[in-house]
């Protein structure tokens, strides 16, 4: 195709969207809705990962003593936990240190330690490890040290992301292939509607000996326009409702779900641009090709 | 420039349109196709566009097999045969230039060479005084003159039009008839599908009858009656 056909291609692809006011609009609609939800739910998923890799990544296991333990016990207790193979250093968390972090995390909900005293949190000991693999051997270790009653690692939480954020990925990619399909059977009949309200134009056309490829590459561009535009649009809106929901989040202080990290808007933003480009082009060529194959014979 | 042989046309409900048809036109002839409504005077028109395809025969346009033609091959074929038809089929949304410039715009006409051609054809039919008009705010001649513009704006060597004076006037359909033989002049093969006794009589150009799908007369000076 000549430049100057590029140009004209162009020139009626653009013409084309402005001409059929309602009917883009309702393609552009679909694209962003698609978007935005699976943008959405593919943000719960990143953020789910980031955090399971963030706690997989934690050497740590924190065993727990016997709230009437005596201080001489308690040292004893210290002593065989550090001479466990594999664990490089211990760390005592105090009672009075334990209610502290309990109020620090507990934040604007610190009423809820009302009454209560240091007494009621136990000394604990905050065991680093060589190599988290052995996270579950060393825990059983620590157990079966006299006063020893409890000793956690992530793993359990680890679990229990990875099914979430395994469930999520199941459900985003459901959602986003159901929406993609409902979006390009709206786009394909949105320019199967275009296509017939203008077959005279383009039988026109055809009478002049405009090829397949000159009448065909407008709609696709057409679809190409939509896909860009609800992209742009739909990378804002997810990127404004993430950065809302960070401010609200963080605005509420320490609370039980503080452990929970998320992702930086500035580490996802470009991935998703450059995935929303793609899926939203995608998704308008697609739904005008559809089409254009069924609607456009010479 | 035109030639078919032993060309038979069955529509798929049975109906035939065209029975062992052949004929011959030579370059630079004004042909009158005439005939009554149902005779087949516009399928053989579809056929030369290659609108339809042929049941049985041979077609050749400008030396191309139409018949075997390739379906990419079909724009090439329309672009060296200009088409003029009975309501005008002129593009609502452009203006009188751009409904003419657009068929030198799908050829990859330069912008420079439209900007300088489409003037002078608009000029030679009359129009140039309504190069900014939409179609709507033209007569029934005006659009036809127009519709005449396009089609011959690419220069091409056939013209073929279905019943151009079908919609108009005498006065006008007159106008229509000079501009196509003024076209035929210059060196353009015509061939006018029509109705318009007056201007098969008044023209005395080549005249084909079909009748139920056959050629029942083919007079090289004729009328449209044969006791005319």
């Amino acid at each position: 195709m000549k430049l100057n056909m590029i140009w004209i291609v162009f020139k009626e692809g653009f013409s084309n969207i402005l001409k059929n006011k309602i009917m883009s609009g309702i393609s552009l609609m679909m694209i962003l809705i698609t978007l935005v939800l699976a943008g959405l739910s593919a943000a719960v998923v990143v953020n789910l990962r980031y955090n399971s890799e963030q706690m997989k990544s934690l050497p740590e296991i924190v065993a727990y003593c016997d709230p009437d333990m005596s201080q001489e016990e308690i040292d004893s207790a210290y002593e065989s936990i550090r001479g466990i193979e594999g664990v490089t250093g211990v760390t005592v968390v105090t009672k009075a240190e334990a209610y502290q972090r309990a109020v620090e995390m507990l934040g604007n909900d610190d009423r809820l330690l009302q009454g209560f005293g240091e007494e009621i949190f136990p000394v604990s000991f905050v065991l680093s490890l060589e190599d988290a693999s052995f996270s579950d051997e060393i825990s059983r270790k620590a157990r079966e040290i006299p006063g020893i009653y409890k000793a956690d690692y992530s793993q359990e939480m680890v679990s229990v992301i990875s099914k979430i954020s395994g469930w999520m990925k199941v459900v985003t990619v459901a959602l986003s292939l159901l929406l993609s399909f409902i979006a390009i059977t709206i786009i394909s009949n949105t320019v199967k509607l275009t296509v017939m309200a203008r077959k005279n134009e383009i039988a026109i056309m055809k009478y002049v000996g405009a090829t397949e490829d000159f009448i065909r590459w407008p709609f696709i561009l057409e679809g190409m326009i939509l896909g860009v535009i609800g992209a742009i649009l739909s990378i804002f809106l997810v990127l404004y409702l993430y950065e809302q929901f960070l401010i609200y989040y963080y605005s509420q202080g320490s609370t039980f779900f503080n452990m929970f990290k998320f992702v930086k808007i500035s580490d996802i933003s470009m991935v998703l641009s450059v995935i929303f480009t793609f899926f939203g082009v995608g998704i308008g060529v697609f739904g005008s090709m559809v089409s254009m194959s069924k609607y456009l014979k010479l | 420039m035109i030639e078919m042989h032993n060309v038979t046309k069955i529509y798929t409900n049975g109906a035939v349109a065209l029975d062992n048809v052949s004929l011959t036109v030579k370059p630079g002839e004004f042909v009158f196709l005439i005939g009554p409504s149902g005779s087949g005077k516009s399928t053989l028109i579809k056929i030369l566009i290659r609108e339809i395809k042929v049941t049985s025969g041979d077609v050749f346009v400008n030396n191309k097999d139409v018949t075997s033609m390739f379906r990419s091959e079909i724009p090439y074929l329309r672009r060296s045969t200009g088409v003029v038809f009975q309501d005008f089929r002129l593009l609502e949304k452009k203006t009188l230039f751009d409904n003419v410039a657009f068929a030198m715009e799908i050829i990859g006409a330069y912008r420079r060479d439209i900007v300088k051609r489409v003037p002078v054809v608009l000029k030679m039919v009359g129009l140039e005084d309504k190069m900014d008009c939409y179609p709507w705010q033209l007569s029934g001649g005006e659009q036809q003159r127009a519709a005449l513009a396009r089609a011959i704006v690419n220069k091409p060597q056939l013209l073929i039009c279905d019943e151009p004076t079908g919609n108009l006037d005498p006065n006008t359909s007159e106008h229509i008839m000079y501009l196509l033989d003024r076209i035929n002049e210059g060196g353009t093969t015509v061939l006018v599908a029509t109705h318009d006794t007056n201007m098969v009589n008044k023209m005395n150009k080549r005249v084909i009858e079909l009748s139920q799908g056959r050629i029942v007369r083919d007079d090289l000076r004729g009328f449209y009656k044969n006791e005319a």
